[in-house]
């Protein structure tokens, strides 16, 4: 079956009167906490996880995909109006976006982030159905050893292209590794890190990590610093409809954004806010009014806007072919593929082409509707920013622990959620990123298996991770990677003396 | 450069992130491993995760006594065009930090004797004092509220068990 004829079964699917409900639900949800700061999409995909546990999964993943897209239309409205960041792939919107909506030009920053959005959303899945049947291709020939290698360099880019130091990086994802080491390991059956505690031998829900980090780290620390509390709305001025010079200028960053936004996705190379800034830099060069930037321009709204959009595209590719996740938010949605007993890799293509093929339909859906949700209706949506912080602050905490203490009805699982908070409070404060965390504490465990599994293929003979060509090629460039940075920053060092 | 305030701090992480790695090592020869998984048993990876933590909390200290700023490495320098927060040497509000910890330590500790209700409350208006409102009467009805709808939605709605506690049999 061609790939086209696979996207009509899947509209099929998208199109039936449940599946169109999960979407609208999706993205409705997604809009609004992408718009509520402090609350984001792997959050809220997390805190969901206990209630769709008896869902259909189909309709599980069209809600929490349209959610994840919902996400990064809402939050430029927050950028935009509030100047905080709604989500981490927004901040750089908030430079020029705010400033714009200071000159009354609000409306219009609105309408090509928005615009943006659905462009580069849309080219994203188009890149998406195009792709990822060819991933799989090549994917089905990876064995044990070249699926380690490909989560090697995921390490790798992850911990060194999140956040603001490479050290940091590393440290938190080898916490994230570390915790999930925690529970019976599942080849020999043994018990580890567990220290005679029963309820450890499950191991450390990721739902709990993830809530513990996002939801309750974060409210301590936005809590102690009260220079982050305080921020003033400005209102919606100018017309939604935007001028022709305003199209003029936006068109092509929003294809510049896509182009960007893809492949940072794709590429196990992490997150939705580096193709923002290189899309803000790249605009404030190409501009012909460079004097416009840092005083409200629209073409560093349109970039970052579509950028982070097509990243969100973008990381569904790695996440559906290879299981392999590149966000935190695609590390709990391959939780939850696993909570329902499903591996995302090449074979879901033809195990459950069903729920594959639909959830890409929806995202086309899902595009049009958060079109229609985010432009016209905007003004309804920026009335969530009207909700005091102390409110929703302490509305997400009773959540994160109520969903916390639903995954085992233990109370133990409460103990944990505070200690997680507490360490990310530190990790917040400290300045480490967060997001390696998470993706390591699924993708360690995932990693350990594939390492094992290929020795014992071998009988413990380690040349087969230099042998197979795809693992050789894979590791030679996760090398690459960790050591090209020292050998530039040498390089620079060897310039200037000379 | 004299040491920041910071800088303390930092070294204190460095040392519990080199703890970590430690304890981690010892932990490991604690797992038991039959003689068939010996080449690649379950203890490989940990003891591997081990060295690797106990070096990067060496180096993080390392790098934090020579005051060397590890933050900033290239990428994030756009990020500097914001207030990007945590750097370390800002002053903390402890009496947020407090609330709303008080507010989840209590949760835990009477989570099953008094329920979800009162707790969930208690939790809701602690936090709400930790960010600064001061508009107590408004908050203990939305926290009431909210509890009860979030119990009712659960247990009667989703079939999700909480614990009833001092309101067993009203609700």
């Amino acid at each position: 079956m061609g790939t086209l004829g696979a996207l009509m079964d899947g509209f099929a699917t998208a199109f039936t009167m449940a599946n169109l409900g999960w979407c609208v639900l999706g993205v409705t949800l997604g809009t609004a906490i992408g718009i509520l700061p402090g609350i984001g999409p792997a959050l809220t995909i997390a805190l969901l996880l206990p209630l769709t546990a008896h869902l259909d999964p189909t309709g599980a993943f069209i809600m929490f995909a349209g959610l994840y897209y919902g996400a990064m239309y809402g939050s430029s409205t927050t950028s935009i109006l509030l100047n905080t960041p709604g989500e981490t792939g927004s901040i750089i919107t908030a430079v020029e976006g705010h400033l714009m909506a200071r000159q009354g030009r609000g409306a219009a920053a609105l309408a090509t982030a928005a615009i943006g959005s659905f462009v580069a959303g849309t080219i994203g899945t188009v890149l998406l159905t195009v792709l990822a049947p060819l991933v799989v291709k090549v994917a089905l020939k990876f064995g044990p050893a070249d699926y380690f290698a490909l989560m090697v360099v995921a390490f790798t880019t992850v911990s060194g292209l999140l956040g603001s130091s490479r050290l940091r990086g590393i440290i938190s994802l080898m916490l994230g590794v570390a915790v999930g080491l925690v529970g019976t390991d599942t080849l020999t059956g043994q018990a580890r890190f567990t220290l005679g505690i029963p309820n450890l031998l499950d191991g450390i829900d990721i739902t709990l990590v993830a809530v513990g980090l996002f939801a309750v780290g974060e409210a301590f620390y936005v809590a102690s610093r009260p220079d982050l509390r305080s921020a003033e709305i400005i209102p919606i001025k100018g017309s939604l409809l935007m001028t022709r010079e305003e199209w003029a200028r936006s068109w092509k960053p929003w294809l510049r954004g896509s182009a960007l936004g893809f492949p940072f996705g794709a590429l196990p190379a992490g997150g939705t806010e580096i193709p923002t800034f290189l899309s803000y830099f790249l605009e404030k060069k190409l501009t012909k009014r460079p004097e416009e930037f840092g005083k409200g321009a629209i073409e560093g709204v349109a970039g970052p806007e579509a950028a982070n959009n097509a990243a969100v595209a973008g990381v569904l590719v790695p996440l559906l072919t290879l299981g392999l996740p590149t966000s935190a938010t695609a590390a709990i949605l391959l939780a939850a593929f696993q909570q329902y007993g499903l591996q995302p890799g090449p074979l879901l293509f033809t195990s459950n082409s069903t729920l594959v093929w639909g959830l890409i339909a929806s995202l086309y859906l899902g595009n049009f509707m958060l079109l229609v949700l985010n432009l016209p209706l905007v003004g309804l949506w920026v009335r969530l920013l009207a909700i005091p912080a102390p409110l929703l602050y302490a509305g997400i905490l009773v959540f994160a622990t109520l969903g916390v203490y639903s995954l085992n009805q233990s109370v133990f699982d409460l103990v944990l959620l505070f200690l997680v908070g507490a360490v990310g409070y530190l990790m917040r404060r400290f300045d480490f990123p967060v997001a390696p965390c998470i993706i390591g504490m699924i993708l360690g465990p995932l990693a350990e298996e594939q390492f094992r599994r290929a020795l014992m293929i071998t009988q413990g003979n380690p040349s087969v991770f230099v042998l197979s060509p795809i693992s050789a090629t894979l590791l030679a460039i996760a090398v690459l990677i960790i050591v090209a940075p020292w050998l530039l920053k040498l390089r620079q060092r060897r310039l200037a003396s000379s | 450069m004299s040491m920041k305030r910071g800088a303390a701090a930092e070294i204190a992480l460095g040392i519990g992130v080199a703890a970590l790695g430690v304890f981690i090592l010892f932990e490991t020869r604690m797992i038991r491993v039959a003689p068939i998984y010996s080449k690649v048993g379950p203890g490989v990876i940990p003891t591997l995760v081990g060295i690797i933590l106990l070096a990067l909390g060496i180096l993080f200290v390392w790098q934090s006594w020579r005051g060397k700023r590890t933050v900033a490495d290239g990428i994030d320098a756009p990020g500097s065009l914001l207030d990007t927060p945590g750097t370390g040497d800002q002053t903390a509000d402890w009496k947020a930090l407090g609330a709303i910890g008080v507010g989840l330590l209590l949760q835990i500790v009477l989570f099953e004797s008094a329920g979800f209700i009162p707790t969930a409350a208690i939790l809701f208006f602690c936090v709400a004092f930790g960010f600064g409102s001061r508009r107590y009467l408004r908050d203990a009805i939305i926290a009431i509220l909210l509890a009860t709808v979030a119990y009712v939605g659960f247990v009667h709605g989703l079939g999700l068990p909480l614990p009833a506690g001092i309101l067993e049999g009203v609700l």
